[in-house]
């Protein structure tokens, strides 16, 4: 017990570091975002938004944004949709070579981008398949289906199997019984999944960069942009942009998790959740 | 109930079996359940009654053997086509919708005008007095109100056969008692025919007109509780029915008599006895057996005094445990040294080998 006050200033030492090694970096964006100098360094020089102006009549940004937004719109869409299709057959049924089964569709967690970027390239270009933004959703699709999976495998596990059959035997359809019970049951898992799925489609570079054709993703245009050392204020600006949308996406998240979890009689703070 | 009305089977087994992989869980099934009756199917954890009630809803078809459903059979047709409905062991409210929802689910496919739909709600949560609790959400309902919104569920869809399966055991002791209560209130109400699954000998005792006792999937006996209780067809049953339970002491047939060494006597019964030296067992329930301050064959080892009937647990010489019923005045106490004397006319003869029971 005499330990107990040093031992908590050691904790709290190394919580502040950690913290600052996390968030300082973040922190720099926003304050280079309005410094008015094209020199990423301190002393800062004066107060601008004239970066965040360029943003907007950089055409070819817009391009690369609106691909990102395809991409990852669609990538979250397929991949929580397909994961959702795993997560249930997983939960719910016994076959055969299961656990292996389920096991490979998991392995892209684990196997490093890299490998998968490469690969992907060479078996399209033996299918000589043109490189588009249909190759990119194809190699996101492949890395994100296994976090939809693990994210919609605890929403059909807290799903009591009863109550699909309760549907049922009351008259109901197996599409009615999706609709009315099972859909609004795991809305809260699906939610995650996209937003999970989006996310890491909307940054994700390697892939996007190897499967890429003429039509670049943001982190792509954002990797062209860093050899120009005048335009790095730029991405500043559009890295603090990036970053609200993040904080934006998560709180707006975790609100609808809340909500779902009290609607259901659950302690929403001691759920599992995005936050 | 009407006597034209309780003669026509609306539900008949056939034979039914179901496998799971190498498992049975039930080995050819049997039974006419009539209309209107409150039939229970009774018997231990693992012995096929869950499985045979799933398999009258339709969420399981049987791997061989026909279920008929007032006069169709019910081979290929689903769950939700079937006019049956279900309450579960865990009530399976659904938890995102209100109470009203929950109850009116099954109202939805019907699209009746909104007047006449609240009403057919509010009319079923009447009935399972939960009247005014509509708006609720059913999440924030205790357990026995959930049991409730189970039943009205069931009720607005106006089923030929609710099926309850093991509704009560999640319920604590006090609920329990008032919410079986309610369901045998509710059978005379509706007149519905009720097919009841539990392995509490004292539900299907005091709610059902007919019980079916299950042993490993196979059906050890059919018919009222009383002559269950009374005139049981084997040990299982015997030890099954009852609380608590028959006491069964190993005995032999000797002379013409059964000789029951526990007992140091020899008793006649009013049975056709097997040949000589045949090893039976002789079924005495608590009740048919009175303390003698005079014997010495039984010691009290312990008394359980409810009040108005005791229970005394003794162990003879032999080591034989038997528990006795008291209701006199002067009861016996821990310690007492205590012969037996039985009632011979209501001793059961079970055939030791085959558990079967000798009449």
């Amino acid at each position: 017990m005499a330990k107990g006050p040093k031992k908590l200033d050691w904790l709290r030492g190394y919580a502040s570091i950690y913290m600052v090694f996390l968030y300082a970096p973040v922190i720099l964006l926003p304050i280079f975002a309005f410094n008015n100098s094209t020199v990423i360094a301190f002393p800062l020089k004066g107060f601008t938004t004239e970066w965040f102006s360029s943003l907007m009549d950089n055409s070819a940004l817009h391009d690369a944004l609106g691909n990102s937004m395809i991409v990852a719109v669609s990538t979250a869409m397929i991949s929580t949709l397909l994961g959702a299709f795993a997560a249930r057959a997983g939960v719910r049924y016994r076959f055969p070579a299961k656990r292996g089964i389920m096991g490979l569709i998991l392995l892209p967690l684990v196997l490093p981008e890299i490998i998968i970027a490469v690969s992907l390239l060479v078996l399209l270009m033996r299918l000589g398949m043109s490189l588009s933004l249909w190759t990119v959703i194809a190699g996101h699709v492949l890395v994100c289906v296994p976090f939809s999976i693990a994210v919609l495998n605890s929403a059909f596990a807290g799903l009591d199997q009863s109550l699909e059959e309760a549907s049922f035997d009351l008259g109901e359809t197996s599409w009615g019984t999706f609709k009315r019970v099972t859909f609004p049951l795991i809305l809260p898992g699906v939610i995650s999944s996209l937003l999970i799925t989006f996310t890491i489609s909307l940054d994700e570079f390697i892939i996007a960069f190897f499967l890429t054709g003429t039509d670049v993703t943001l982190p792509v245009y954002i990797w062209s942009q860093l050899r120009f050392p005048a335009k790095l204020p730029g991405v500043m600006a559009l890295g603090t942009l990036l970053l609200l949308l993040s904080i934006t996406l998560l709180i707006v998240a975790e609100f609808f998790r809340r909500r779902s979890a009290q609607r259901r009689g659950l302690d929403a703070s001691t759920t599992e959740g995005l936050i | 109930m009407t006597a034209a009305k309780a003669e026509k089977p609306i539900i008949t087994l056939d034979g039914v079996t179901r496998s799971f992989g190498s498992v049975q869980a039930l080995r050819g099934v049997s039974a006419e359940i009539r209309e209107g009756e409150f039939f229970s199917l009774l018997g231990p954890s693992g012995c096929g009654k869950t499985t045979l009630l799933r398999m009258i809803a339709g969420f399981d078809e049987p791997t061989t053997g026909t279920i008929t459903l007032d006069g169709k059979p019910m081979a290929g047709i689903a769950a939700n086509h079937r006019p049956t409905n279900m309450v579960f062991q865990s009530y399976a409210i659904f938890p995102h919708l209100s109470v009203a929802d929950n109850v009116g689910y099954g109202l939805k496919k019907k699209r009746l005008p909104k007047a006449e739909y609240d009403r057919e709600v509010e009319e079923a949560l009447k009935m399972v007095s939960l009247g005014g609790y509509g708006p609720r959400a059913a999440h924030t309902l205790s357990g026995g109100q959930r049991q409730r919104v189970a039943i009205g569920r069931a009720i607005v869809r106006e089923p030929q056969v609710f099926l309850f399966d093991e509704p009560l055991s999640n319920l604590d002791a006090e609920l329990r008692v008032e919410m079986r209560v309610e369901i045998a209130r509710l059978h005379k109400e509706i007149g519905a025919t009720m097919i009841y699954v539990t392995h509490d000998q004292v539900e299907a005792m005091t709610l059902a007109d007919k019980i079916v006792v299950l042993r490993g999937g196979v059906i050890e006996q059919v018919g009222a509780p009383m002559d269950l209780y009374r005139d049981p067809d084997n040990k299982f049953v015997a030890g099954f029915i009852g609380s608590p339970a028959m006491n069964f002491l190993s005995a032999v047939v000797k002379d013409g008599l059964v000789d029951v060494p526990g007992l140091e006597t020899s008793v006649d019964l009013p049975v056709t006895l097997p040949a000589e030296g045949t090893a039976v067992e002789i079924g005495l329930r608590p009740e048919h057996l009175t303390l003698d301050p005079r014997g010495t064959t039984h010691r009290i080892e312990m008394t359980e005094s409810l009040g108005g009937v005791s229970y005394a647990y003794l162990k003879g010489t032999s080591g034989e445990k038997i528990v006795v019923e008291e209701r006199c005045e002067i009861r016996s106490t821990e310690g007492d040294t205590v012969g037996l004397i039985l009632d011979a006319a209501s001793a059961r003869l079970f055939d030791a080998a085959s558990e079967t029971r000798i009449r």
